[in-house]
């Protein structure tokens, strides 16, 4: 059980890069957040080769320790080779997530994230900004991808990227699934189907809408169903697998709803019995 | 018998009436950890070596690009088996179960920890340079897969499933043998016959029961526990019977 090949599950943030500048700022959250990877990399491999290239006289002293109890302190620095591959693609995505967090402060004082239905126009400031912060948000999440762990994958990277708008709580699927980085709400034990795309975004021939989606306590999204923007789930309520929500749907506590679009449809108590 | 049920009478509900595969816990178990430690220390043993092979003979240099892939499926078989050990010891505690459970039960909990050690083998082939050869994890990991299959471009269950000979399973489709459906679990086994033809984007509840040579339309799926006659063309929310096939 797996993504297809030619699918990357996580956080949703693809998006239009709205200016020249976002770019350069997609590169500079790329060079700055390497710097702490390449600087423990420079100690382990310094470690690991007796190797000082720049000449770091206090990492010299180290490496003069680590070489006094030769030949086990090398045996142990190259018994810890996997660990430190773990840790420089960890550090990298930290550093990505602070990075990026760091040059949201600054899109966000420049304009403020909010909810609201505004013109698909780059003149227009939310939908110029919507785009600008989920193009600073692409590195990190792309960078936690590449890994078949799971940490960081959840709830971290939702909370840390979402500047206050979203709450993830300890639900299960939130990495095998599309949910939107800001005005998401997920509250403890929901589960989240496979590919079910949740987000707090809508796109129309002429507008973006994006108003808050929540999902409550103990709710369950089928696999592939589509919750879009403005929709609550209720505690312990349905949405079953392909099923496609309207907007502003309020979906009442422990409601099933199903079919395309969605209404609300009986339990069917045939499975109970077939099961 | 079950489908001609499924399929002749009104459906209250003109889809699926079961939310498919509990999805996986928040966090892997700790144990992934240390099989990706045993499996890279494989792979940079079989990386030193081969530079010591380097120092010996010269012109072996050439040979790097072949030994960067080597190393790679080194790392990938390795890793394979490392959690085809941890399977039976899992197993053990978690044994594979078919039938109707509790939700977040131990059963639950059970798929979720067995899913991830077999996720992580078939995530790495599927993220390789070849992705076809994920059908190599899935039967190593006891799943039956028949010869000449096409699995990589579907979520496709990774216990409880059985696919015949050369069948083709379609982009984005979902192939289950769990679901949840409101407070329950339910865990049942689904085949697919031999020659089966799978539509894109469509969704095999568990328990589906797929004969020879059939074919699934887009986007159609099917109900818990259905049953699709051989030769076959099936499509619908829930799926009926279209036509025969010659």
């Amino acid at each position: 059980m797996s993504a297809p090949t030619g699918l990357k599950m996580g956080p949703m943030t693809n998006c239009i890069v709205p200016s020249k500048w976002h770019a350069l700022l997609m590169l500079l959250e790329m060079w700055f957040s390497i710097i702490p990877a390449i600087a423990l990399e420079y100690v382990y491999l310094g470690l690991a080769l007796d190797w000082n290239p720049i000449g770091l006289p206090a990492f010299q002293q180290v490496l003069g320790v680590v070489m006094a109890i030769e030949p086990w302190g090398r045996v142990v620095v190259w018994l810890l080779f996997p660990f430190n591959l773990l840790a420089v693609h960890y550090l990298n995505a930290f550093s990505a997530i602070k990075v990026a967090k760091f040059f949201l402060f600054f899109e966000t004082h420049r304009h403020k994230p909010r909810e609201g239905i505004f013109p698909r126009d780059f003149k227009d400031p939310d939908y110029y900004h919507w785009h600008a912060r989920r193009a600073l948000k692409k590195f990190p999440c792309w960078l936690l991808q590449l890994t078949p762990f799971t940490a960081m994958k959840g709830r971290y990277v939702y909370n840390q990227l979402g500047l206050g708008t979203v709450k993830v709580g300890k639900a299960a699927g939130t990495i095998d699934s599309w949910i939107d980085t800001e005005f998401v709400e997920i509250q403890d034990g929901a589960a989240i189907g496979r590919a079910a795309a949740i987000t707090s975004h809508y796109f129309t021939p002429t507008h973006l809408i994006v108003k808050k989606v929540a999902i409550g306590k103990g709710c369950i999204v089928g696999e592939r169903a589509r919750v879009p923007s403005g929709v609550s789930l209720g505690d312990r309520s349905t949405i079953l697998a392909k099923a496609v929500v309207r907007l502003d749907e309020p979906v009442p506590p422990g409601a099933i709803f199903g079919g395309n679009p969605a209404t609300r449809v009986p339990w069917d108590p045939s499975i109970e019995k077939k099961a | 018998m079950e489908h001609a049920k499924a399929a002749g009478s009104a459906s209250p509900v003109n889809d699926q009436h079961v939310t498919l595969a509990p999805p996986l816990a928040a966090t892997h178990p700790k144990w992934l950890v240390f099989i990706f430690y045993c499996s890279t220390m494989a792979t940079v043993a079989m990386g030193w070596s081969f530079y010591y092979m380097v120092l010996q003979q010269w012109w072996l240099v050439f040979l790097l690009p072949l030994e960067v892939l080597g190393l790679a499926y080194v790392f990938i078989i390795a890793s394979l088996l490392f959690v085809k050990v941890a399977l039976s010891i899992v197993e053990k505690r978690y044994p594979v179960v078919e039938g109707k459970f509790e939700r977040d039960g131990k059963e639950m909990r059970g798929y979720q920890t067995r899913t991830y050690f077999r996720q992580f083998a078939i995530w790495l082939t599927r993220n390789s340079t070849f992705p076809w050869i994920d059908k190599i994890a899935y039967s190593a990991l006891g799943v039956h897969v028949g010869k000449t299959v096409v699995l990589h471009e579907a979520w496709v269950d990774s216990e409880l499933v059985e696919v015949g000979d050369y069948c083709m399973i379609g982009m984005n489709s979902t192939v289950m043998s769990h679901c949840l459906y409101q407070d329950a679990y339910i865990a049942r086994r689904t085949t697919i016959g031999n020659q089966t033809v799978i539509g894109a984007y469509s969704v095999l509840a568990p328990g589906t029961n797929i004969g020879e040579s059939c074919v699934i339309g887009a986007n159609s799926s099917t109900l818990l526990d259905a049953q699709v006659e051989a030769n076959h063309l099936y499509a619908g929310n829930p799926v009926r019977k279209m036509k025969r096939l010659d």
